[in-house]
């Protein structure tokens, strides 16, 4: 598995993205306990001391390389978060993709594009799984839209799965829509 | 009177929005409760694949009703 330095960091899109520390304990809460925004993710509890334990433990994994959490910022503002976890040196499950309400339209989709090509471009994953509550209709709609191929669903979830041969065509589609590489 | 044209319109619009609810052309989209990034997405597809209309995203802001965006998708 290829490591992320500590102090990792890139830009693309009009966006900075780095992986979160600590500190970032108070934006995690805000977005995660945020009702409207989880109501199809699992539930954190709004606990600030078992957020930061929680940010202590992640921060194992990924010294380990075993997973990523990126927080992103626009205009030096934290606007999002996106998290993957590997299962092998090919294979990674994302989620906990959240945004910031009240920001500007492209953000969320810029910010799941930078996450991507993080996890294909440097981690050199192959292939990615989502899980998706199938009640969530806009992300249903999202993961089609950008090529990822449905391949299970079980009662409440379906199941995605995104490769670069999927995903690059349809981003580039959606960069040029979004004009995101002038942002 | 709706032509047409602009029940196509509207049914591609409601499509892209995931609206269940009636979609008048007076309404200002930006006020729905489906109204996402998301949403913003499959409109600006929508007006892509289906009008061949590729709009800036400035020119876009400034459009703020449902009839604003179908006169966008069928200016000639």
């Amino acid at each position: 598995m290829i490591l992320l330095p500590k102090d990792f960091r890139i830009c693309r899109y009009g966006l900075e993205c780095r992986l979160v520390y600590e500190d970032d304990v108070d934006f995690i809460l805000y977005l995660r306990t945020n009702k409207e925004l989880t109501k199809h993710l699992h539930q954190t509890e709004d606990d600030r001391n078992l957020q930061i334990q929680w940010i202590r433990d992640y921060k194992k994994r990924e010294a380990e390389g075993r997973e990523y959490y990126f927080i992103f910022y626009y205009h030096g503002e934290a606007v999002g978060l996106n998290r993957m976890s590997s299962r092998s040196e090919l294979y990674a499950v994302s989620g906990s993709w959240l945004c910031k309400p009240e920001i500007e339209s492209w953000i969320p989709i810029a910010i799941n594009f930078l996450f991507n090509d993080i996890v294909f471009e440097i981690l050199n994953i192959q292939l990615v799984v989502c899980d998706v509550r199938k009640q969530n209709k806009k992300v249903n709609k999202y993961h089609k839209m950008i090529g990822d191929v449905k391949v299970h669903e079980s009662d409440i979830d379906n199941f995605y799965y995104r490769t670069q041969d999927t995903f690059i065509p349809n981003r580039d589609k959606i960069i040029r829509l979004f004009n995101l590489n002038e942002k | 009177m709706k032509n047409s044209f602009m029940e196509k319109f509207i049914k591609l619009f409601a499509e892209a929005l995931e609206r269940e609810d009636e979609i008048k052309m007076e309404d200002e989209f930006r006020n729905y409760d489906e109204w996402s990034s998301i949403a913003y997405l499959s409109v600006i597809a929508m007006m892509d694949e289906e009008y061949d209309v590729q709009i800036e995203e400035a020119d876009f802001k400034k459009l703020r009703t449902v009839q604003a965006v179908y006169d966008a998708c069928t200016k000639e």
